[in-house]
């Protein structure tokens, strides 16, 4: 790859460029939301859905009743459970390549897919990809969406996750800052810093790999390079941070909605770590964010290293 | 059969002393002893786990309860009991096995508190069981320190 992918709109224009496009499957499908991003993705050349649920439901529903569904597969399978079950099936056959929720709750999915234990399946966790606010490239948020308080060893789990997304658009090798509130670290009384401190020490043992890990770092240190300096903080993370690791979901979560709700800038998120990506998109996200949620599902899922 | 004794005594000097040598007389190995005060400021409860041979238990532990200092003694042993330890554990890591190492803290939910350039360290608070277990996995990797509270313990319910 030709440098990182600079932009969403840029990540969705390589989705497009693609010769034969991937497949999503839309789990229990009797939804009006998920089925509408499913044939919008197909209008705007993302991926072809496959939808797997209730169709005679589906294809009741006012919302869809301008829809012709006669150019995609439709899997009947009126049984919630039993039609996620034939949506993995899909993904597991290679029939589809990344799946979207429709009218399930996330965490039945997620243990259903959990329960599968194939291979390539780790930790999962979720990432947010969007803009930054004054730079031409594009930054990771993890984990605002799966892990609640994730231990140390799940926290290596969801960078290594975050870390091979980047390294999908481009950036390599990436640069993880693990945050907190300060770059000082305290072993009793934050174990945020603490956490970052071994993180980044587990780093400079190699088991990243090639990614740089550093921290603790509050959020701007790393992001600004100015703020870094300001605060005497030298380091190749340091105002250079390719993904910003939460140290809980609720910090994750807050950075996600301040990007999202405070800056109205778009926030492409899925859940990661099984051998397919995730499109399980919240109420609260905008059109706008579930597009690229697609088209980064799309992207990775047709991306190879 | 390790017996787990526990007695409440006056908080005065020479108990400490007085209690071990009881143990000296009748040739018993103190396996680990905890002391601290209890909700009573003159009041201190000591746990003493120790291991003797069949039969000397029942001299020993009458002797301590004629102590003019214990207030109270029970032996633990056959009763339903709440214990903990806390032990600090510092092993050997290399780039090869620090990932093994941090899951086998995972497992036993023991928390990270520490780390070198070529060790980890790690707290555990926990059964007695427990804490031998983690002990007993990490050994392999090579336990450079460590440092273990001695137990602690309250019988269940409302006892």
């Amino acid at each position: 790859m030709a440098g990182p992918v600079p932009s969403l709109d840029r990540m969705v224009e390589l989705v497009r460029s693609r010769k034969t496009p991937v497949r999503v499957v839309i789990a229990a499908c009797a939804e009006a939301n998920a089925v509408l991003a499913g044939l919008e993705a197909a209008r705007q050349g993302l991926a072809e859905p496959v939808f797997v649920g209730d169709v005679e439901r589906m294809r009741g529903l006012p919302e869809l009743a301008r829809e012709n569904f006669n150019a995609f597969e439709c899997l009947h399978e009126p049984d919630d459970k039993k039609a996620l079950a034939a949506s993995l099936d899909l993904l597991q056959e290679g029939r589809a390549q990344f799946l979207m929720k429709g009218g399930v709750k996330t965490d039945v999915l997620l243990r259903l897919v959990l329960g599968r234990k194939q291979g390539g399946m780790g930790l999962l966790s979720h990432i947010g990809v969007f803009p930054h606010p004054r730079e031409e490239r594009l930054l990771i948020v993890t984990d605002a969406g799966v892990n609640i308080s994730p231990s140390l060893t799940r926290k290596i789990d969801i960078i290594n996750n975050a870390v091979a997304v980047a390294k999908k658009l481009g950036m390599d090798p990436p640069k993880v800052a693990v945050l907190s509130a300060t770059e000082k670290v305290s072993y009793n009384d934050m174990v945020s810093s603490k956490d970052a401190d071994i993180l980044a020490k587990l780093c400079r043992m190699g088991i990243f790999g090639d990614a740089v890990v550093g921290g603790p770092f509050a959020l701007d240190i790393a992001v600004s390079t100015d703020k870094a300096r300001a605060k005497g903080v030298d380091h190749p993370v340091a105002g250079r941070a390719d993904i910003l690791c939460a140290p809980n979901i609720v910090t994750g979560n807050v950075l996600y909605k301040a990007v999202t709700s405070l800056m109205d800038l778009p926030m492409a998120g899925i859940v990661v770590g099984a051998s397919y990506p995730l499109v399980v998109p919240s109420r609260g996200d905008s059109d706008r964010s579930k597009f690229y949620a697609l088209a980064l599902a799309a992207y990775l899922a047709g991306t190879t290293l | 059969m390790r017996h787990t004794i526990s007695t409440l005594v006056r908080n005065e000097p020479g108990v400490l002393a007085a209690m071990a040598l009881v143990f000296q007389r009748h040739g018993i190995n103190i396996r680990s002893i905890s002391c601290g005060e209890t909700e009573r400021e003159d009041v201190s409860r000591m746990i003493i786990c120790v291991e003797p041979d069949e039969g000397k238990i029942t001299a020993v532990t009458d002797e301590i309860a004629s102590l003019n200092f214990v207030l109270r003694l029970e032996d633990f042993s056959e009763q339903d009991l709440m214990d903990r330890e806390l032990v600090m554990i510092k092993v050997r890591i290399t780039r090869d096995t620090v990932s093994q190492i941090l899951q086998i803290f995972e497992v036993f939910r023991a928390n990270v508190i520490d780390m070198g350039n070529e060790t980890i360290s790690a707290e555990l608070a926990a059964p007695q069981g427990k804490v031998a277990g983690l002990i007993r996995t990490l050994a392999p990797h090579g336990i450079q320190s460590l440092s273990r509270t001695g137990l602690i313990a309250l019988s269940r319910g409302d006892a």
